[in-house]
């Protein structure tokens, strides 16, 4: 043991630093503390290679930052209350569910056309228009999510986009309807800034994520969650365990050509 | 917003995120929920950007939110901190394989003594020596004078000498 090295000076933080550095690599006579600070340096150089990697892939903002900031921005300008949201959200959750799941049923006839023009009639909510997917969002921010893949039992979809009038291409809602196994599953979809919170839903777990599950007598189960800058919801009668695998596979929208 | 915020908002993330991630994955070891954490760094960043008096304190506080997130996680979760995995087993070193077992296992026991340390120990390690920050910067996030920062280095690595010696002494004593 060298003992009689191994007490701190004034010089030692130096010394540390330029071990830590590369700049000097501590002999045998050294203090023991360096020689251990070298072989930290060797063991967490790993690290060193995850921060290369990120900083040779961060050349900008992500969207979920940079739609983050336009939140902040929006709050800042129109000081909108989480409350405030969460009740226009609603209200305007009621209209759309109607819409989709009529366009839901249509697609099993294979009427889907007609769900656009019945979605049309949104245009009449001021201030929104209605985007149809019969064209590619290339441009659409924030980026809606979607599973990514479709229950084997899956018989139908459908989907529905509204975005901010002034651009076309921010998105304000997003909407789809499938019928999994029998039953409908609807899926609702809002650029937002944090989760919505209940007192009254059950924690679940959604992958790695926290949901809250909202259920009432009639057997409705609604899944709710916040993911890349989304605040998530799926509601149908099928069983949880099912709502939640699929709300699990959840990512942003990689190719259009999944629902076009 | 003006522009230039938002310009000043994306330097910060361009210069810091690296560094933020790193430390995080010291932190938990797993480098999927170090991206979630570095994520919720900065979106709290960003609420709080007002906050950022000078260029120069940015960092610091960065790295003081990212300590918070990682301590939040840990109160919530209870996870096992598995950086012995994350650092040996995915990113292998090279050499033959003797020499790979046996560095391999001399750092498996370094690192998993590394994650023993109290929690301020590693963090101001992992601010020295994963997130490259200087004394001064230490400091800050740890809203402690420039002085202590050496001294708890310091200490931090005699713990770990201690630890690992008396692991060697009772390795002695075995059959």
């Amino acid at each position: 043991m060298k003992k009689d090295h191994d007490r701190y000076t004034d010089a030692w933080p130096d010394r540390l630093d330029a071990v830590v550095a590369g700049e000097n690599v501590p002999s045998t006579s050294d203090d023991e503390l360096l020689q251990l600070a070298t072989r930290l340096v060797i063991a967490l150089a790993p690290l060193q290679e995850i921060r290369r990697g990120a900083e040779r892939h961060g050349q900008s903002l992500p969207s979920h930052l940079r739609v983050k900031y336009a939140g902040a921005a929006h709050k800042r300008v129109h000081r909108l209350s989480r409350l405030i949201l969460l009740v226009a959200t609603l209200l305007l959750f009621v209209p759309v569910i109607g819409i989709v799941s009529t366009g839901g049923l249509a697609a099993i006839g294979g009427r889907a056309a007609q769900v656009w023009h019945a979605s049309t009639s949104l245009d009449q909510i001021k201030g929104l228009s209605v985007a149809s997917l019969s064209r590619p969002h290339a441009g659409l921010k924030p980026l809606p999510l979607l599973p990514a893949a479709l229950p084997g039992d899956t018989q139908a979809s459908t989907y529905g986009v509204i975005t901010n009038q002034a651009d076309p291409d921010v998105l304000i809602t997003f909407v789809a309807d499938y019928r999994i196994g029998g039953q409908d599953v609807l899926l609702y979809e809002q650029p937002s800034y944090g989760p919505f919170t209940s007192s009254v839903a059950k924690t679940v777990r959604v992958g790695t994520l926290e949901g809250q599950l909202f259920q009432d007598d009639a057997g409705n189960n609604a899944l709710q969650w916040y993911q890349h800058g989304m605040v998530c919801q799926i509601t149908s009668k099928l069983p949880v365990e099912r709502l939640v695998a699929l709300a699990s596979i959840f990512q942003p929208i990689k190719s259009w050509d999944l629902i076009l | 917003m003006a522009r230039d915020q938002y310009r000043d908002f994306e330097a910060l993330y361009l210069r810091y995120y690296p560094g933020v991630l790193v430390f995080l994955c010291f932190l938990v070891g797993a480098h999927e929920v170090a991206e979630d954490l570095a994520s919720l760094v900065f979106e709290k960043a960003l609420i709080h950007l007002a906050d950022v008096q000078t260029p120069d304190t940015a960092g610091p506080w960065l790295f003081r939110i990212a300590r918070n997130c990682a301590a939040d996680y840990f109160r919530r979760y209870k996870p096992t901190i598995s950086l012995e995995q994350l650092l040996i087993e995915e990113y292998p070193q090279a050499g033959s394989l003797e020499e790979i077992v046996v560095a391999s296992e001399q750092q498996r026991h370094l690192l998993a003594h590394l994650g023993q340390l109290p929690e301020r120990e590693r963090v101001v390690i992992g601010l020295k020596f994963v997130a490259n920050l200087n004394n001064r910067e230490i400091a800050r996030v740890l809203q402690i004078p420039e002085g202590t920062v050496g001294s708890l280095l310091y200490r931090a690595l005699r713990r770990l000498r201690a630890a690992l010696a008396e692991e060697g002494g009772q390795d002695e004593e075995g059959p």
